[in-house]
């Protein structure tokens, strides 16, 4: 614990000494006694300071947590003496607001008594964020001196993205032989209805409908449709982040990818993740529900990393992209590194979608004609992006705006498929 | 574990300007007016409102420290000048020197962005109070000294000095046993 004295001290004493020195000069008594209550204050502040013995803890009440939901940090204090000027102060990363300001509090502590501080934080940006870093500034009596001291017992707080909700999302053209929500067009074994046929050697007494049986006088059997799910890969391009704090297209792009999990793997789809970027990470598709966690866990991980590296799809481990699994990109359109490789996945035969995260109507345009027109000959280079990527087949969209993916998605009728490639 | 109320920040260094402008007012038209008005006097007066203002307005330590030393100089300036033996409100001008610095300091304190428990305010005012009063009593006391033995030199002055001091050990037990008590009160609450 550090100790110093603040200014006001030195004002008092400087001022006080200067009013008897001259006093004593100049035998007039009146500036003595003007220096008295300065010289009282001082002495009396400094004399009733007594060396501080604390005892301090910090406790976190969450580990997971939402965007929007408040996380409070308790501070403990326990002091040997009693000690009538205690500030608490807590280091709040970006990512958490204090609206309450309630971050910095002075509190009165008496001794052997234990003093808890609660925080109420709200949690504001997606993340893994460290939380729990404390300091104390005791003020002695008088406020002539101070004793400091920090307390790291910080702890990664997660907080998991606001979900963008998915009624549909995109259908994936190719399944698996799994179990899941997609009723396959083939009728064999399944428990959804298809339709009614004559017995058949071979099939199931089980799977006679006998009451069509009776009225035909004929066996009859029910057919199903088998159920099946789908290998669906998230493609993050992590090159950059570009836009405002907590509105750049990274951001956007984790806040769609993890509505995406959770919605394909409600309906039993195995999911994967590629964040492809400066550092390359990936997860394998696996439709257990620890696989939320997992994907969510690196998503919130995911930063642009910025590299001069050349990359491509040849660096991902085997079995990371499954044959036939459907890829959604989220990229801004930006890094060429990423758009390559979106063209190789394509090229490779995978059905693909490419989001474009990048809210170009937010950038603004600089000062003057020249400004506005370097804005538009910009906006055009975009949009013949996106056409070259339509040219050959790759279906882009657009998305930016919370609480409009689904609805993007839905516009898109159906995901390419090999055979209409060939067409 | 406790639970106590805190005080509005802003209302609190609302009235703490408030005052320190009546007691700054107040000690530079006390001196203003020991001086006999002259033009002089009126310059010093004028420079101690200036800081007084700027002390008020922005609340840096040096500021208020500028705004006590002006103020102060400009008490002395008056004294000398007025050549009238000793003032006897040379202890209020002392005791409003003390309050103005205080009431700076609480209006700089208050308006921080923090929550300050009532308790914290309370015992703050107590120690001020407390210390107000020993300086008064102190600077009354050495006035009192210094007007018993004026013309006997500067040696009783010093003798003035020790009488203070031994005031000054007597207020700091009163400051001791207040704040004990006050602990002593909580604890029983």
């Amino acid at each position: 614990m550090t100790r110093a004295v603040t200014p006001k001290l030195g004002r008092y004493l400087g001022l006080a000494g200067a009013l008897v020195f001259a006093g004593l000069f100049l035998g007039r008594a009146e500036f003595v006694v003007l220096a008295c209550p300065l010289v009282v204050a001082s002495l009396a502040g400094l004399a009733t300071s007594r060396v501080p013995v604390l005892a301090v803890e910090v406790d976190v009440d969450m580990e997971r947590c939402l965007e929007g939901d408040v996380v409070t940090t308790t501070i403990s204090l326990t002091s040997a003496i009693d000690l009538a000027d205690v500030e608490v102060g807590l280091q709040v990363p970006g990512a958490f607001s204090d609206e309450a300001a309630a971050a910095r509090r002075v509190v009165y502590l008496e001794a052997g008594v234990r003093h808890a501080v609660e925080i109420p934080l709200a949690a504001v940006h997606w993340g893994s964020h460290p939380l729990g870093l404390a300091a104390v500034r005791i003020v002695g009596q008088g406020g002539l001196a101070v004793w400091e001291a920090a307390y790291d017992h910080r702890r990664p707080v997660k907080v998991f993205p606001r979900l963008e909700r998915i009624m549909k999302g995109l259908r994936p053209p190719d399944t698996q032989v799994f179990s899941g929500n997609y009723v396959a067009r083939s009728a064999v074994d399944g428990i959804e209805f298809s339709h009614v046929r004559p017995f058949e050697r071979g099939d199931r007494v089980r799977s006679v409908n006998w009451r069509v049986t009776t009225r035909r006088s004929q066996l009859h059997v029910n057919v199903f449709h088998p159920e099946r799910n789908a290998d669906i890969v998230l493609f993050l391009d992590t090159f950059g982040d570009y836009g405002a704090p907590g509105l750049g297209s990274l951001e956007i792009a984790v806040r769609g990818a993890s509505g995406l999990v959770r919605h394909y793997l409600r309906r039993k789809d195995r999911v994967g993740l590629v964040a492809f970027g400066g550092v390359l990470r990936w997860i394998t598709v696996s439709m257990a529900r620890t696989q939320v966690y997992r994907i969510v866990d690196a998503l919130l991980e995911s930063q642009a990393h910025f590299s001069f590296a050349w990359k491509d799809v040849d660096l991902l481990p085997h079995g990371t992209l499954p044959p036939s699994a459907t890829i959604v990109a989220f990229s801004p359109l930006v890094d060429r590194r990423a758009t390559d490789a979106i063209e190789d996945l394509f090229a490779r035969g995978f059905p693909l979608v490419v989001i474009d995260t990048l809210p170009e109507e937010r950038v603004d345009a600089e000062q003057g004609a020249e400004g506005e027109l370097a804005r538009r000959v910009w906006l055009l280079q975009r949009e013949t992006l996106r056409a070259e990527l339509r040219s050959i087949g790759i279906p882009v969209l657009r998305w930016w705006e919370a609480g409009l993916l689904d609805a993007t998605l839905q516009s898109l009728p159906r995901v390419p498929t090999r055979a209409d490639r060939a067409i | 574990m406790r639970t106590l109320g805190t005080l509005d920040g802003g209302r609190v260094a609302l009235i703490a300007r408030g005052g320190a402008v009546a007691i700054g007012a107040a000690c530079i038209a006390h001196g203003t007016a020991l001086a006999g008005h002259p033009r002089s006097a009126s310059m010093f007066a004028g420079a101690a409102s200036v800081a007084l203002v700027a002390s008020v307005l922005t609340l840096r330590p040096w500021t208020i420290g500028t705004a006590m030393a002006l103020i102060a100089l400009t008490y002395c300036y008056a004294v000398l000048r007025a050549d009238e033996g000793l003032d006897p409100g040379a202890p209020l001008m002392g005791l409003g020197l003390l309050l103005l610095g205080e009431f700076l300091e609480f209006a700089r304190a208050a308006g921080e962005r923090r929550l300050t428990e009532i308790e914290v305010w309370r015992r703050r005012m107590v120690f001020l109070l407390a210390v107000s009063a020993g300086g008064a009593a102190t600077g009354q006391l050495a006035l009192l000294v210094a007007g018993a033995a004026r013309g006997t030199g500067p040696v009783l002055l010093f003798l003035a000095a020790a009488a203070a001091l031994t005031g000054l050990v007597m207020v700091l037990r009163m400051v001791q046993s207040l704040m004990r008590d006050g602990a002593s009160a909580d604890c029983g609450r």
